[in-house]
């Protein structure tokens, strides 16, 4: 768009500096769960308290540098929080909880599988789920849609054409049966009857001879 | 577009224009049953469509006549059904191909799929240019600087 925008702008955030403190705060609140106040305090005192949390916690692991490399953001981190809690694993920080984890052949980052908590089993049978063939992308041209974009318009108008023409001339020729049988019959009837039927006024109408 | 009267069908108001056009009646009714695509509602009265099937009809009246000159402002109908956008949109592409076309738009890529040459109205004045990289400079000079 090249126009100018007219409406007021509100509540844009700065981008570099507060982005910058916010995913710090982010990952200082998942390193340190045990300060049941952390929304009393303020952020640059969380901050501090986290990184200290972070030096303290972490000693100089290989192991724990590579995990802290793999750039894992805070919901992953508190993921493999809540996971390792779940297993009864012991941990001192985040990352230490993704390598105990780990360590034990389990990723942390897998998704329960919701449909995993039905059983498979029926009846002693394991029942599959029912298999559907994936539709062909792209979908093969059929023979009828072989011509052209403009020889199939010109055709399928055509066609709606006679089409027209067609009614048109059903419709007439119903018109002509039904002038026939209710106008030009009943006419003829009634002026024959008249004009050589016996009917009574038209003895008394007839010249005397 | 307009010129359609909205107590008469789709019909009668195709017919009546391609014969105002000296066009086949029969060809321009079909075509535009073809393209607009509304089947049995062809034969209501216009009064009884809704705004997209008459923006259908309209159009697809409006590519029955061959112009050799298109004049678009800004308001283009745009018909959010599928099938009569592809119809109509193949056959617009084609006509445009042999026709003038005037367009008016502020959207610099509307005008990119349909203009060459580009003029920008500013103060009361016209100023033509030969590409629309110019044309555009000015505007954006105009409206951004």
């Amino acid at each position: 768009m090249t126009m100018k925008p007219k409406a007021e702008k509100y509540r844009i955030r700065k981008p570099a500096a507060t982005a910058d403190l916010t995913s710090q705060a982010e990952t200082a609140v998942s390193a340190s769960p045990q300060t049941e106040t952390g929304a009393e305090i303020p952020d640059k005192q969380r901050i501090v308290q986290g990184q200290t949390n972070q030096q303290q916690s972490v000693p100089n692991d290989p192991i724990l540098d590579a995990i802290r490399q793999e750039g894992l953001n805070a919901r992953q981190l508190r993921t493999a929080r809540r996971v390792a809690e779940k297993h009864g694993l012991p941990f001192a920080s985040d990352f230490e909880a993704v390598k105990v984890l780990r360590d034990r052949g389990i990723d942390p980052f897998q998704r329960n599988n919701l449909m995993d908590m039905v059983t498979t089993k029926q009846d002693g049978k394991i029942s599959l789920p029912q298999k559907i063939t994936p539709s062909q992308v792209p979908a093969e041209i059929s023979k009828e849609t072989d011509m052209s974009p403009a020889e199939r318009r010109a055709l399928e108008v055509s066609q709606i054409q006679k089409d027209l023409g067609r009614r048109r001339r059903r419709n007439i020729f119903f018109l002509t049966l039904r002038l026939i049988a209710f106008i030009l019959l009943p006419t003829f009837i009634a002026g024959y009857y008249y004009a050589f039927g016996h009917h009574p006024c038209i003895l008394l109408n007839r010249p005397s001879k | 577009m307009g010129g359609v009267i909205s107590k008469h069908s789709a019909r009668e108001n195709s017919r009546y224009i391609a014969k105002l056009y000296g066009l086949d009646p029969d060809y321009v009714e079909a075509f535009c049953r073809w393209v607009c695509g509304l089947q049995e509602y062809f034969d209501q009265p216009l009064a009884t469509y809704s705004s997209g099937m008459r923006s259908r009809f309209t159009f697809s009246l409006l590519l029955a006549l061959d112009f050799d000159m298109y004049l678009i402002d800004e308001g283009m109908p745009g018909s959010q059904d599928v099938e009569f956008n592809k119809k109509a949109g193949d056959l617009l592409a084609e006509r445009l191909k042999t026709t003038t076309t005037i367009i008016v738009s502020h959207d610099p890529a509307t005008l990119e799929k349909f203009a060459k040459k580009a003029a920008v109205l500013m103060s009361g004045q016209l100023h033509m240019f030969d590409s629309l990289e110019e044309a555009k400079q000015l505007y954006d000079y105009e409206t951004q600087g």
